[in-house]
């Protein structure tokens, strides 16, 4: 009966520390899950155009000015187009795509202008597509551009004058 | 939109007179492929479209003027999936649970409303007035707000907010990899989980 009964003190003892390791655990993923963002970096800008990249790389464009911050907050490179900018957008590769007067610029992740391509009217939008291709909203329509080169890949002209 | 659809927007103006609109009038889904048109919009016409929303990889939510909210399922030509009579939002973003989540024009109360039928979920009211869309990111619908952010967890209920130094009215939040960029007039800021 001793035997048996030490056998029932250590398993409750087993059950004890297990309990306490669980609550512990549930603890731990209640304040992982409670747990608030951190601030990694904040940078002073100015200028109205901002691209985010989901890599967390950010430009930012005041008037004719481009400036990239890196994922570590640190300023990279910077470019200068030749008129105002309206929009920028990130590729899947790096690149960013700025749209300035009536013109497309593609700018590798090193900063050095690939290609420049005629938009036609000024932008009113631009994205990039998930296989990279830049698609910018003109006065007409929406114009789609290869990534490579920079040549119209395809347009789409609305069915009515729009501004898209 | 899915695998090569492209969802455009556009506004019509009358030739020759470019006039100020209101909001979107132009709602297509585009082939990437081509550029061709794959489905138009026709469901809210002739109001004009203030806020739209991506819920999911098809689905389309629509603030529209004279109170109404719809959505469209962007894979049919014609109507919408459900329509209800709701006040012009001030800001209309994805909630937790597939909701469309939409801030009230007194920048403090909110609503969230089912994406698949348009039944209300719940509503509350934030601790501070929203400055810019909220933002469902890593299970938490982030809340611009002045001087910070504000946080909702996936129940609607405040978990907490932060103070940003410097942060003004903080109008823009962008989902990134490791967590999202708030923007202000003057400042970025990094943050993470």
């Amino acid at each position: 009966m001793q035997g048996f009964s030490d056998g029932g003190k250590a398993v409750r003892k087993k059950w004890l520390l297990s309990a306490a390791v669980f609550a512990m655990l549930v603890m731990a993923l209640q304040a992982v899950a409670a747990s608030e963002p951190k601030l990694l970096w904040k940078a002073e800008v100015s200028g109205g155009v901002v691209a985010v990249a989901t890599t967390g790389k950010v430009a930012v464009a005041d008037k004719t000015k481009v400036k990239t911050i890196g994922a570590d907050g640190k300023q990279t490179w910077s470019w200068t187009a030749a008129d105002d900018v309206r929009f920028m957008a990130y590729g899947n590769e790096g690149e960013l795509y700025v749209a300035y007067a009536n013109k497309l610029s593609r700018i590798s992740e090193s900063g050095v202008e690939e290609w420049t391509s005629s938009t036609r009217s000024v932008a009113y939008s631009l994205i990039v597509l998930p296989d990279g291709r830049p698609v910018l909203g003109y006065e007409y329509g929406v114009l789609c551009f290869e990534k490579k080169g920079g040549k119209l890949s395809w347009e789409h002209y609305a069915h009515e004058e729009c501004d898209v | 939109m899915g695998s090569g659809r492209l969802l455009i927007l556009g506004e019509v103006y009358e030739l020759g007179t470019v006039l100020p609109a209101n909001g979107l009038d132009y709602i297509n889904i585009v082939d990437t492929r081509d550029g061709t048109t794959d489905k138009q919009f026709e469901g809210v016409k002739p109001f004009e479209v203030l806020h739209i929303l991506l819920l999911g990889q098809t689905r389309v939510v629509v603030a529209t003027e004279y109170d109404r909210m719809a959505m469209w399922d962007t894979y049919i030509m014609y109507g919408v999936n459900w329509g209800i009579k709701l006040p012009t939002p001030k800001f209309l973003t994805e909630g937790p649970g597939n909701t469309a989540f939409t801030v009230e024009a007194d920048g403090v109360s909110f609503k969230a409303f089912s994406g698949a039928d348009g039944s209300l979920v719940l509503e509350g009211k934030l601790k501070s007035k929203a400055t810019g869309t909220p933002a469902f990111i890593s299970g938490y619908l982030i809340v611009p707000v002045d001087g910070g952010l504000e946080f909702l967890n996936k129940n609607f209920e405040p978990s907490g907010s932060m103070k940003l130094d410097g942060a003004g009215m903080p109008s823009t939040i962008t989902a990134i990899k490791e967590g999202f960029i708030v923007r202000t007039g003057s400042a970025l800021y990094k943050l993470a989980f």
